[in-house]
């Protein structure tokens, strides 16, 4: 076995690495710092910045340290009087392309304290109101290195600064030509959106013929953002925020993958969402702050006093409530809920609409979003394979899957398995985000697609070729060979009004050609849903509400008889949990949301709930996962979480089982009927059964792609104003 | 599938993302510039980023991405023709032309440049207009040869 351990010596320290390290990496897992403004230990080294210079002995020049491999006997030296001068030379000059009165204002320590020139200066020309003040990287480094004496004159680019996309603003002239934004654009998101255009001085960051992000194929996905060492690329939103307090990792509840990410909180408000590793996609990014940190939040509860909606105190509110479910028949109750709130939520309210209302009327948005469609999707979750087989696989088939934006993250997969030799194959009928990087795409007439899947299944299934289209004739050759197939279906392909074809095609597909499947869903917790059984026909642990052992023996564990199904009568009081009204109806209507009501919507309550950035709790994503919601900032005002506000009309009515004192405790009931729901494990989703009732009427398809980008009900585009401009 | 013009092109080329360059090189002397259209197709075939092609093809003075003009003038301001006022030369066209150095006329008329050297310093100072070397301009010769072209 060839010895891969190299020893060296860095500044005195004797140190072992593995042979291939860099001097830099080396240094760096020994805790030993080496200034650099271009290196990212996620990205491949680059040598632009030529801050990491080092000595070594016997080498005659200074070579930079994040591209020279560490060999065995090296003696380093990172901080000499030698290095000390070419780093604070590399430093002015580096700075003379950069607006520096932040650093050089002779006002600057009274700065936070009388701001006496706030603004006077221009942001470009970087006074103190640099957006990046206090958390650039170049600033640290003038710390640690020193200017010395003499500054170069500026050479002020003077290109106007770019706003015309949304999310974020460029301003060219602080850019450093680091190249971090280009290398993880290009290399771990393969996006390939921005480059360098033109050469020597003239070089910039930029687009093809100077395109918008927008034009040019930006997923707006905001790696290039969190990469920026100075003020040059800055969230539009979180501009002048400043430095965040604090950082709570939780969950994006914006789509099923449920991607970790880092809330970052100032006092009581979340001021922006960062990844944890890896990836977020436009939502996750840049979508959350505007639509929890919103102004226009519900804070307190109202009731509708004289035709008018008033705010009153909670103990008003929950006796007005009180009031009305008790008046209310069991059969005329019925609780729609959003597939966006954690499992804890979604557990109590299917237990109190069985137990304190005793009916099975509690439906989840995605029935009535997916309609014949639910069978189909609860057969594929039970087959859900992790997503990392994506890494494994030699040919990935997706189906009306669109990664741009909503699904980036798999983009990035999708292409670094492209890139490792995988086939990419696509089924989509317009032209999207796959189309330029697959193998082969099959573009079926609009709405056909479940029947061009239908027509491979059968393919695929006789030997022999019949007469279909060449195109398909071609992909289905192409995933006989595969050996290691994934399809993946996208969430559009589960609105369509033949979605239940489509999802059987699918299965037969993957029964024949032994592939794994993916289901990237739309919904934050629809595996949840499912799972706390807040479904007619579901009960929680996903098993049949019609299965009578079932339901003595979650009964016995609630000390309540549970409901038998029955048809819905009219609703006299409808309860709507992250759900929006219809326009008609005579139902007296409980809304419970973080957002106002849309203008001709009406309520005659309405009880304001906490956003998931603000509970504690769980959701399921689409591989079976139980992911942590964690609680970054209070909701505002009087908000509580749903299922307190649940617990305490519970409470105020009498029936006993609703006195929960955190999630945990509702976990901990949980656990007893989804065997090992707990945070962080990884469910099987087994027992999920596909005892869904067909419709009646068919539903109606046509709201599917507002559905895609939709939170507690409303659009994300009500608050979040950039997601406007991204046209699907 | 490619354009018109294009395919006929791409058929010569394997799709290896090495080939960039010389499609580029190939375009260029077709049309005298990379357009628009050529970078999308480009990218068509090689499967790689609209941007990426512009950034290689930006790098290199070799190619540019403006039509040129149905004239090429281009004034020398190597050391002789410095020496010899060329600058006066150059001036002159730029307020006749209203157009800078590496721009086209909005008619499309004429494009201009202004170059290092035309290699024939003792007719300094020298104007070529569409390949022919004028040599010892004066802006009064100029402006009647220019009148010529209109």
């Amino acid at each position: 076995m060839p010895n891969t351990t190299r020893h060296l010596t860095i500044d005195g320290r004797p140190i072992e690495a593995e042979n291939g390290m860099t001097i830099l990496q080396a240094a760096r897992r020994n805790g030993i710092y080496i200034p650099t403004l271009c290196d990212l230990p996620t990205l491949p080294p680059h040598g632009s910045c030529r801050l990491c210079i080092v000595e070594i002995e016997g080498w005659p020049k200074t070579p930079t340290a994040c591209t020279t491999a560490v060999q065995e006997g090296m003696v380093v030296r990172t901080d000499t009087p030698r290095l000390r001068d070419m780093r604070s030379e590399l430093l002015r000059l580096l700075l003379s392309e950069h607006p520096l009165s932040c650093l050089a204002c002779t006002e600057k320590d009274h700065c936070d304290e009388c701001m006496v020139t706030l603004r006077k200066a221009g942001v470009t020309t970087g006074c103190g109101s640099c957006p990046k003040d206090g958390q650039c990287e170049i600033q640290k480094l003038v710390e640690y290195i020193g200017l010395g004496e003499d500054l170069y004159p500026i050479r002020y680019r003077n290109v106007p600064v770019e706003h015309e996309d949304p999310f974020y603003d460029r301003d060219y002239n602080l850019c450093v030509l680091c190249g971090r934004c280009v290398r993880v654009c290009e290399s771990l998101h393969f996006t390939g959106t921005l480059t360098y255009t033109n050469r020597g001085s003239r070089t910039l960051v930029g687009t093809a013929f100077g395109q918008s992000h927008l034009e040019a194929g930006c997923s707006f996905c905001g790696a290039c953002v969190d990469v920026c060492p100075t003020g040059t690329l800055t969230e539009k939103v979180r501009k002048w925020d400043g430095v965040p307090e604090r950082e709570i990792e939780s969950t994006c509840v914006l789509c099923g993958l449920g991607c970790s990410l880092r809330l970052l909180a100032k006092k009581n408000k979340v001021i922006g969402s960062l990844p944890v590793e890896g990836h977020l996609c436009v939502k996750g990014r840049f979508g959350i702050t505007e639509l929890v940190s919103h102004p226009y939040r519900l804070a307190s509860p109202q009731k509708t006093t004289d035709g008018r909606l008033m705010a009153v105190s909670w103990d008003e509110a929950i006796a007005a409530a009180v009031e009305r479910l008790s008046s209310c028949p069991p059969g005329g109750f019925a609780m729609r809920v959003s597939a966006d709130l954690c499992t804890e939520d979604l557990y109590v309210a299917q237990k109190f609409a069985r137990v304190v209302m005793s009916t099975n009327q509690v439906t989840a948005v995605p029935q009535d979003a997916y309609g014949q469609g639910m069978n189909g999707i609860v057969r594929l979750l039970k087959k859900a394979a992790p997503l990392d087989v994506i890494e494994g696989a030699d040919a990935i088939l997706c189906l009306e899957l669109d990664t741009r934006f909503a699904q980036s993250v798999l983009e990035a997969d999708l292409l670094r398995a492209r890139q490792r030799g995988a086939k990419l194959y696509t089924i989509h009928p317009d032209h999207h985000s796959l189309s330029l990087h697959a193998d082969r795409w099959l573009q079926p007439a609009p709405g056909r697609t479940a029947e061009a899947l239908a027509s491979l299944a059968r393919l695929m299934g006789s030997e022999a070729g019949g007469d279909a289209e060449e195109e398909l004739l071609l992909l289905a050759g192409d995933l006989r060979e595969a050996h290691n197939l994934v399809v993946l279906v996208g969430p559009e392909a589960l609105y369509h009004p033949d979605s239940d074809t489509l999802l059987e095609a699918v299965e037969k597909l993957a029964q024949l050609t032994d592939a794994s499947t993916i289901m990237p869903a739309a919904e934050g917790n629809l595996v949840g849903s499912l799972l706390a059984g807040a479904y007619p026909d579901l009960l929680p642990g996903g098993s049949a509400a019609s299965d009578a052992g079932q339901r003595r023996q979650i009964g016995q564990l609630w000390g309540r008889s549970l409901p038998e199904l029955a048809p819905l009568d009219e609703p006299s009081v409808l309860y709507l949990i992250g759900v929006q009204p219809s326009a008609s109806g005579e139902a007296s209507v409980i809304y419970q949301n973080i957002d106002q009501l849309l203008d001709g919507q009406h309520a005659d309550m309405v009880l304001p709930t906490a956003a998931f950035s603000e509970v504690n709790g769980t959701v399921v994503n689409i591989e079976g996962r139980v992911l942590p919601l964690r609680r970054a900032v209070p909701p505002p005002g009087e908000a509580l979480p749903s299922w307190q506000i649940l617990c305490r009309i519970a409470q105020a009515m009498d029936v006993p089982g609703f006195d929960y004192a955190s999630a945990e405790d509702i976990q901990a009931e949980m656990a007893e009927l989804i065997a090992g729901y707990r945070p962080g494990a990884h469910l099987s989703m087994d027992t999920l059964t596909p005892a869904f009732q067909p419709p009646e009427p068919a539903r109606d398809a046509s709201k599917a792609a507002e559905y895609h980008h939709m939170y507690m009900g409303f659009p994300m585009t009500r608050r979040v104003e950039g997601l406007r401009a991204l046209k699907r | 599938m490619y354009k018109d013009g294009y395919k006929s092109v791409f058929e010569n080329y394997s799709g290896a993302q090495d080939n960039l360059i010389s499609l580029l090189q190939h375009f260029q002397k077709q049309s005298g510039y990379i357009s628009q259209e050529c970078v999308q197709e480009v990218a068509r075939f090689l499967k790689i980023s609209e941007n990426h092609i512009y950034g290689v093809a930006s790098f290199y003075s070799q190619f540019t991405f403006q039509k040129p003009g149905k004239n090429h003038i281009k004034v020398c301001l190597g050391t002789a023709c410095h020496v010899q006022d060329g600058q006066l030369l150059a001036n002159e066209i730029r307020d006749l032309l209203g157009i800078q150095s590496g721009q086209v006329t909005a008619d499309g008329f004429f494009d201009y440049q202004e170059v290092a050297c035309l290699g024939c310093c003792a007719q300094a100072p020298v104007v070529e207009i569409n390949g022919q070397i004028y040599a010892r301009m004066t802006t009064t010769k100029l402006m009647k040869k220019l009148s010529e072209y209109e």
